[in-house]
């Protein structure tokens, strides 16, 4: 069953053409990596998908549904989540209350929330309690229970990208994004996350990976899509991708290739 | 859990009840003279009226700028729109509840209305937008002569109302005011405390800390903005009803630009976001000059400003966090826990050593 459909998605800023007519599709429920050179796209086509930019043209179709023109905000409440290339935390937030924000979904909204504050109703306390409970949840898997009360900006680097795991996973969305998750990590660290990643999917949660590092991408992708100056070159399982001639001389070099072939 | 969940939220840390018994301690101070000197007027309980005044002001500004990180230098508008709707209709005969509800909901209006296009912008462009907004208030006011009487003033506040009545507490008298004030300002500072530690209160930070993180977590920036926006209107406004009762004659020397930059020291002093900094930064910032006017001589009390300046250097090299920083923010412009920088401070000994 595919999950999100993007159909022929250009998008130029200025001069430059950062993605020209890319379409591909994610299945419900499997991994799909996006690999490509530096500046080939990657980053631009989630934040289309997280309609934090309007494409130029194309469509994106998630679960059936148009959602090209949906709102940033609104992204969460379908159930599309995502992390950053360059970490984005609420830094002066303790860890709790990032993954709580990231919970900002699934609670009353509106004023109906406002009225529970002020006046701290039965209704409040039991949201509370299921978002904390929930939250702690999420924070024990991703083994952040040691720094429930810690700020985010005084985490080392390795659990900075854990904790904004955990602040997207938190909501349970349909779609989660991830954009380098193992940027500046070392070995370990990397087989670390992979596992995370499994688990995650194992949960029933459609993942899309942006990752350089080619022993994570090969070792759990279903599908792997390669773009290079914004052209989708080539799509498909990660062997098929493996040897690729296209592929190998735009971004994986033949060393490289031969060590994962 | 949910017995847990509920001592979380309404325990107050040993530092917080500490400040609010001092505060207590401190607000039947004035009562105590007044009694004492047995009179129908106080210097000191008419100066703690003021004081409940800016401090409801900066409760209100603590939401905007201390919470949500938006710079607001036009935030004495609201504090007129609220005193001249109560004058106004008080003048006409109208009864204080029914003026207050009047000027509150004047004052969300104005707010709503200058916000919806203040709240696009951002940082500084935002903070000059609203001194200008705050400015056109006094410029109006000043030249809608039929309305407000321009510069002229409005006396006779609360003349055709000989009584307001709420049974037990009638605002005739000073002391009267003053309790009430107190009241208010205790509601005022308890709703301020509940939102910031509820869902609202959590997004509303996650918009000073990150926007685009925030925004991507499903939070809808630009409405609970512009509803923070307007709640804080609120404050402005029974701040303004409070004044206009207490004086019964206001003018617009009432809104100069000059109180909306005492109020935003008094937020950052005080210790941005932290409900017991605002609180302490009012009382030192409106409270401590009034009364050492009284002791130095009128003269000196016009140094205030300057010494503003002296203040605020010294809080930004000393005490970037303020007097009473949120427990939150306290440890934020520390680089590290004080366990760690020995540690360091050792290693580098040891280097030396070797």
């Amino acid at each position: 069953m595919v999950i999100l459909e993007l159909q022929g998605i250009t998008k130029s800023f200025g001069g430059v053409k950062a993605l020209s007519d890319v379409s591909f599709v994610v299945e419900k429920g499997q991994v799909t990596s996006i690999i490509g050179p530096n500046g080939a796209g990657k980053t631009t086509l989630f934040n289309i998908i997280s309609n934090f930019y309007k494409p130029d043209s194309g469509k994106i179709i998630f679960e059936g549904k148009d959602i090209t023109d949906a709102k940033v905000y609104e992204c969460a409440k379908l159930g599309i989540t995502r992390t950053f290339q360059n970490i984005r935390l609420f830094y002066n937030m303790t860890v709790l209350e990032n993954v709580l924000v990231g919970l900002h979904v699934k609670a009353k909204s509106g004023f109906a929330s406002f009225f529970d504050a002020i006046f701290r109703t039965k209704g409040f306390f039991d949201t509370e309690k299921a978002l904390r409970e929930r939250a702690l949840e999420v924070i024990e898997f991703l083994g952040l229970e040691d720094y429930i009360n810690t700020l985010a900006k005084n985490l080392p680097y390795g659990l900075q990208r854990k904790l904004e795991i955990a602040r997207a996973l938190a909501p349970s969305p349909k779609l989660l994004l991830l954009d380098e998750p193992t940027a500046g990590m070392n070995y370990k660290e990397v087989s670390e996350i992979m596992d995370i990643i499994l688990k995650i999917k194992d949960m029933g949660i459609t993942v899309l990976l942006i990752e350089h590092q080619m022993m994570l991408v090969m070792g759990i992708s279903d599908k792997v899509v390669v773009l290079d100056h914004g052209v989708k070159i080539a799509e498909g399982k990660p062997e098929e991708i493996k040897n690729n001639e296209k592929v190998i001389d735009a971004y994986l070099g033949r060393e490289e290739a031969e060590t994962y072939a | 859990m949910l017995a847990k969940i509920k001592d979380e939220f309404s325990s107050l840390s040993k530092r917080d009840i500490l400040i609010l018994s001092a505060l207590g301690i401190i607000a039947l101070l004035p009562i105590i003279h007044y009694l004492a000197i047995g009179g129908t007027t106080s210097y000191y309980l008419d100066v703690s009226i003021k004081v409940c005044v800016y401090l409801l002001l900066a409760l209100g500004l603590n939401l905007v700028i201390g919470y949500t990180g938006l710079l607001d230098l036009g935030f004495i508008g609201v504090f007129g729109i609220g005193a001249y709707t109560a004058a106004i209709m008080s003048i006409h005969g109208y009864h204080f509840l029914i003026s207050s509800l009047v000027a509150i909901i004047m004052a969300m209006l104005f707010r709503l209305i200058i916000g919806l296009p203040v709240i696009r912008l951002r940082g500084d462009y935002l903070a000059i937008a609203t001194l200008g907004f705050g400015e056109m208030v006094r410029i109006i006011v000043n030249n809608l002569d039929p309305l407000t009487n321009g510069p002229r003033g409005l006396p006779g506040v609360g003349q055709k109302i000989s009584n307001i009545d709420f049974g037990i507490l009638s605002l005739n008298s000073s002391l009267e005011v003053y309790i009430f004030s107190l009241i208010v300002v205790a509601l005022g500072a308890l709703a301020s405390y509940r939102i910031e530690h509820s869902r609202i209160g959590r997004a509303l930070v996650a918009i000073r800390e990150d926007e685009i993180a925030a925004s991507l977590m499903g939070v809808n920036v630009s409405k609970l903005k512009l509803f923070i926006f307007v709640i804080s209107g609120i404050y402005g406004a029974v701040a303004g009803i409070i004044y206009t009762h207490h004086i019964k004659f206001i003018t617009p020397n009432l809104i100069l630009f000059w109180d909306s930059i005492l109020l935003v020291s008094i937020v950052v002093i005080g210790g941005i976001g932290s409900i017991p900094g605002t609180i302490v930064g009012a009382i030192l910032f409106y409270g401590v000059p009034e009364l050492l006017r009284d002791f130095l001589g009128s003269q000196l009390a016009e140094f205030r400003m300057l010494t503003f300046g002296l203040i605020m250097l010294l809080m930004i090299i000393f005490r970037p966090q303020g007097l009473i920083p949120s427990e939150r923010r306290k440890y934020e412009l520390k680089p590290e826990t004080e366990k760690v920088k020995e540690e360091e401070d050792e290693n580098l000994f040891d280097l030396e050593k070797r």
